[in-house]
């Protein structure tokens, strides 16, 4: 928060624009938001009491906003806090909106607040709540994370770790290491291994903070009766003694396409593959469309229908930016070949969880490596590859 | 022909139709492969590459790990091309080494445990092969009397030679000699630590029971949610 408080001012009162860095919120939603019709220079730096006809002008907004809206607004005197929270809750473009924002905040309302009421200091009670209130309203507008200087990545970094601590007692710690060079993962499944014990699905679970409340697993398990190897006649949520005589097992998840459909037909380009092969999603940026969950042919993505909830005793805080950390309701998820491990050095929690030795992962590019060795003297094979996907997991037998 | 005519419409008015219908299948299939360059392209572009070192190690995730260079040069085993190392197996044996008991004759040893009515590795069953095939003498050397060769602290392969309890994979390749292939090779087996360099793997006994490798029939490790009582168990 910029200025400092006044001592004399009662607690209750709701804190000036100037208390809360209005010229900074302002202009940092007109960047973000592209308002470049409104030049920098005319927005009133301290909260004012500019009459509606003038505000109008100065925000380069049209002359029969109101009227069309259907409000009288008096374009001699300033409008009161009803009447803008009444404009801006008719339909408005995003432009607008922001606009009515701003003018909210120059005209000293707490005006925000009913707008996004979670993400303003202005009226928080305590420190602690004004402090959560500015660091989420900065996440606000924070950008896509492929535009973020170090400096930004570091911030933001700084900001969901103070968050998660101010909640709930415990730090994490979220990586934003990159890809190595010369590093192209690939996974090899063992389907005459496999037993169906599910020991990678608890692992994930764990490692990957998963939802707790829904079903909520990256990995499948597909029982398959003998008679042909055949995912129409799966069965992924057995639960009886393993392995079923007659059946085999076979796991599926996010196979990090080379050429990965979902990325193409996001339309905020929040998913993306990284140089190193994993496919990963910017859960800040995500709009929670489900077109890239509609896009892949190999039911690989998942989709948070409510807040996932992990006990804070059960938290993994070893986390990536990309990875593991905290999702929000209302948007995609899916295995990151557990990006937060790998760019470690260490392999995916599913990989160390199998007991049976089903599961292997390394460096496609590294001619010694363990998954190249599969790839050239055992018979392998992967789903729908007529598609042209190109996944970068696949399946063989002993 | 207007007579032909009159009587074909029908067919001849679901002949665009038709048409319609083979253009959009064919364009639907033309569309639903993705365009782009296959892994297979990639890899062999790497082959003509100098490609960087990753600088990444699996060293700090072994810390608590105790592990060996692999013995590759007994046992008909062939070196895989990297530097790999194996768990030791001594570390985990609880009565080790059997020379603390192993002194004297078999014979003598059981008769007197039989008196004191305590007998050693009950809980051991030999569930491998069929007594035909295997007992404990095939692997261990139970009549040792000896010092260097002829120890009991080592497995001893078929034809007599000591084999470290640390290597007990070249007793193993005896008899497995495609599983073996295969773990040397990365199909079979687990590594340990990460992807990264040093390349530490799992010692056969690490998964399979020597005594009994037959794999548990078990329980899953989730179950699924039931969601038939409204929400699934959660909070």
């Amino acid at each position: 928060m910029s200025g400092t408080r006044d001592d004399s001012v009662p607690r209750n009162r709701l804190p000036s624009a100037r208390e809360i860095g209005v010229d900074d919120l302002v202009r940092r939603m007109f960047a973000t938001y592209g308002v470049e019709d409104v030049p920098a220079e005319r927005i009133p730096r301290e909260p004012t009491a500019l009459p509606w006809g003038e505000l109008k002008q100065t925000f380069a907004l049209p002359a029969d906003i109101e009227e069309r809206a259907g409000i009288e607004i008096r374009d001699d005197v300033p409008p009161d806090r009803s009447r803008l929270e009444l404009l801006l809750s008719r339909e408005v473009d995003r432009r607008t909106a922001v606009k009515l924002l701003a003018i909210g905040l120059v005209l000293g309302f707490g005006f925000l607040q009913t707008a996004c009421r979670a993400l303003l200091p202005v009226g928080a009670r305590s420190d602690e709540e004004r402090e959560k209130a500015k660091l989420s309203l900065e996440e606000y507008f924070k950008r896509h994370y492929r535009l973020m200087t170090d400096e930004e990545k570091r911030a933001t970094i700084e900001r969901l770790e103070r968050l998660y601590e101010l909640e709930t007692g415990k730090r994490p710690h979220i990586s934003t290491q990159g890809p190595h060079e010369g590093v192209l993962y690939g996974y090899a499944f063992n389907i005459s291994k496999c037993r169906g014990y599910l020991e990678c699905i608890r692992g994930c679970i764990e490692e990957n903070n998963l939802d707790r409340g829904t079903d909520m697993r990256y990995i499948r398990i597909h029982e398959i009766p003998a008679g042909g190897f055949s995912l129409a006649r799966a069965n992924d949520s057995f639960y009886h003694e393993v392995p079923a005589e007659g059946h085999m097992y076979v796991g599926t998840q996010c196979y990090h396409c080379e050429n990965p459909p979902c990325v193409e037909v996001c339309p905020v380009q929040a998913t993306w593959k990284e140089p190193d092969g994993i496919v990963v999603v910017d859960y800040d940026w995500c709009i929670g469309c489900r077109y890239c969950q509609a896009a892949c042919p190999y039911d690989g993505r998942r989709f948070n229908w409510r807040t996932p909830h992990v006990p804070v005793e059960e938290i993994n805080l070893n986390q990536h930016y990309l990875g593991n950390r905290l999702r929000r309701k209302g948007v995609m998820e899916k295995c990151t070949f557990c990006i937060q491990r790998v760019r470690q050095g260490r392999l995916p929690a599913c990989v160390e969880a199998c007991p049976t030795g089903a599961r292997v992962f390394g460096n496609l590019l590294d001619p010694n490596s363990e998954i190249r060795w599969i790839l050239e003297n055992k018979k392998v094979f992967r789903l729908k590859e007529d598609l042209g996907t190109e996944p970068k997991f696949w399946y063989y037998m002993d | 022909m207007r007579r032909l005519l009159s009587h074909m419409w029908p067919v001849l008015s679901l002949l665009p139709l038709l048409a319609a219908a083979v253009m959009v299948i064919t364009a639907c299939a033309g569309n639903v492969r993705v365009e782009g360059p296959s892994v297979e392209e990639r890899l062999q572009e790497a082959e003509h590459q100098v490609l960087p070192t990753p600088q990444v190690s699996s060293r700090p995730f072994l810390e608590f790990e105790q592990y060996r260079l692999l013995q590759a040069a007994a046992g008909g085993i062939e070196a895989p091309p990297v530097e790999t190392y194996v768990l030791t197996r001594v570390d985990d044996l609880t009565a080790y080494p059997c020379s603390t008991c192993h002194v004297k004759p078999l014979d003598e040893l059981r008769a007197e445990s039989e008196a004191e009515g305590q007998l050693q590795h009950w809980e051991i069953t030999l569930n491998h092969g069929d007594e035909s095939t295997l007992t404990c003498e095939t692997c261990h050397n139970v009549n040792a009397d000896g010092e260097g060769e002829d120890t009991v602290d080592a497995l001893r392969t078929l034809a007599g030679k000591p084999v470290e309890f640390d290597a007990a994979y070249q007793q193993c390749a005896q008899c497995h000699a495609s599983a073996v292939e295969d773990w040397l090779g990365g199909a079979h087996g687990k590594r340990v630590g990460g992807w990264a360099e040093p390349r530490v793997l799992q010692n056969c006994a690490d998964c399979h029971n020597p005594h009994d490798p037959e794999w548990d029939v078990r329980w899953p490790a989730v179950p699924p949610k039931d969601f038939s009582r409204g929400r699934g168990g959660g909070p």
